[in-house]
C-alpha cells in the first residue's frame, strides 16, 4: 500500500498533506450524537422486519429447493424458447373464399328448387297420360252405353214438355206433311 | 476491542443458533466503515442512513450465498456501492437531470448541510470531488479516504487494476489543480 500511496503523493502535495492531516477524522462530515449506537439497533430492527415480511409473504407455505429458478426455466421453455409451431392456414383466410362458398350455396338451393318444380310438373303429366291410357283401354260399346244411360238419367221430360217442344220448333205444315 | 475475523463471522452465520450473533459481530466490524463510504458518495446524512440500513439488510439476505470468491469486506462494499449507484440514478431519473446536474445538486446539499463542519479547504476538497464523474469519484473515495488497495477496489467495482490506477491518477491531478487555485489554509 505504501508503494501505491507514494505513487501519487509527489504529484499532489496539497492533497497529500490534507490526507495526512485528516487521517483520523471524518473530513468535516458530522453525524448526530450517538448515531452509531442507534444505527446497529435500527439495522437489526430492519432485519427483523425483513424476516417477518419474508415469513408472511409465504404464509407458512414452502416450496421445493430451487423451485423458482426451475419455474423460470420451465416458463421460458414454453414461451420464448419454445419450438416454432407449424403455421396453420385458416380455411377462411381470404374473403373471396367466403363469397364463392355463399354463391355455391345459393346455386345449390336454386337448383334444388328447380328440380323439385320439374318433378311436380312431370307427375301431373304422368297422371294425365295415365287417365288417357285408362280411357283408351275401355271398350267403345261400354262408353256409348254409359253415355246413353247418362243422357237418359239427365233427360227425363214430361209429355206436356214434349208437345210444347214440337209445337215451338216445327210448323203446322211440317207436322201435316210428316203425318 | 479485538476485531473478529471474517472467517469466524461466516462460520457462526452458517449455524442457525449463532446466526444472529454472527450478524451482530459483522455490524460491529463494518457498519461505520460502510456508512462513511456511503455518506461520502451521497453527502446527505439522512440518505446515507437509509442506504446503509438497506445495504446491511441485503447483506443479511445474501450472506448465506456468499461463496468466498472474494473477501467479505469487498463483498459488503460492493453491495453498499451498488445501493449508492442505484440511489444516484433514481435521483437523476426522478428529477429528469443529467449526472453532472446530480453532482451539482449534491454540491448544494453539502453547502446547505448542518452535518458538515469542515474548514474551507475540506469543503473545497469535497466540492472538487463532486466535479468528478461518478465512477471516478467512487474510485477516488475508496483509494483516498478508505486507503483500499487497487486489488480490493477491483473486486468491488469489477474494473481492472490498470484502469483503476489511471482513473485515480487523473482524479488526483484534477483535484490538486482545483485545490491549488486557492491558497490552502491549514
Amino acid at each position: 500500500m505504501n508503494d501505491e500511496h507514494m505513487e501519487w503523493v509527489a504529484e499532489a502535495p496539497v492533497l497529500a498533506a490534507l490526507h495526512e492531516r485528516s487521517r483520523k477524522s471524518t473530513h468535516g462530515f458530522l453525524v448526530p450524537a450517538a448515531y452509531f449506537n442507534t444505527l446497529k439497533v435500527q439495522t437489526e430492527a430492519q432485519i427483523a422486519l425483513e424476516k417477518v415480511r419474508t415469513a408472511s409473504a409465504s404464509n407458512g407455505f414452502s416450496t421445493p429447493d430451487a423451485y423458482f429458478s426451475k419455474l423460470q426455466a420451465g416458463i421460458l421453455a414454453q414461451t420464448i424458447n419454445a419450438a416454432p409451431q407449424p403455421k396453420k392456414l385458416r380455411l377462411w383466410h381470404n374473403d373471396w373464399v367466403k363469397y364463392v362458398s355463399a354463391a355455391c350455396f345459393v346455386l345449390l338451393v336454386a337448383t334444388g328448387l328447380y328440380l323439385k318444380q320439374q318433378s311436380a310438373l312431370k307427375a301431373d303429366q304422368y297422371a294425365e297420360l295415365a287417365s288417357d291410357a285408362v280411357l283408351y283401354n275401355i271398350d267403345e260399346s261400354v262408353i256409348i252405353e254409359h253415355l246413353k244411360e247418362d243422357q237418359k238419367a239427365t233427360h227425363t221430360v214430361s209429355q206436356t214438355e214434349m208437345e210444347n217442344y214440337i209445337l215451338d220448333h216445327y210448323s203446322a205444315n211440317e207436322l201435316t206433311n210428316s203425318l | 476491542m479485538k476485531q473478529v475475523e471474517d472467517s469466524e463471522i461466516l462460520r457462526k452465520f452458517g449455524v442457525e443458533k449463532t446466526r444472529n450473533e454472527a450478524f451482530s459481530l459483522l455490524l460491529n466490524k463494518y457498519q461505520q466503515k460502510i456508512y462513511w463510504h456511503i455518506r461520502r458518495l451521497v453527502i446527505d446524512h439522512d440518505d446515507a442512513d437509509d442506504l446503509v440500513q438497506e445495504a446491511f439488510v441485503k447483506v443479511w439476505k445474501n450472506l448465506e450465498n456468499f461463496r468466498n470468491d472474494s473477501q467479505l469486506y469487498t463483498w459488503i462494499y460492493r453491495i453498499a456501492t451498488n445501493e449508492c449507484i442505484t440511489f444516484l440514478n433514481k435521483k437523476k431519473q426522478r428529477n429528469n437531470i443529467s449526472l453532472d446536474d446530480v453532482n451539482t445538486e449534491l454540491s448544494e446539499t453539502l453547502a446547505a448541510s448542518t452535518y458538515f463542519d469542515g474548514d474551507k479547504i475540506q469543503r473545497k476538497l469535497q466540492e472538487a470531488i463532486l466535479t468528478l464523474p461518478e465512477k471516478q469519484r467512487i474510485i477516488f473515495n475508496m483509494k483516498y479516504f478508505d486507503d483500499m488497495k487497487y486489488d480490493e477496489i477491483s473486486e468491488v467495482l469489477g474494473t481492472s487494476v490498470g484502469a483503476l490506477k489511471a482513473s485515480f491518477h487523473i482524479a488526483v491531478k484534477k483535484i490538486e489543480s482545483i485545490l491549488t487555485n486557492e491558497e490552502p489554509e491549514f
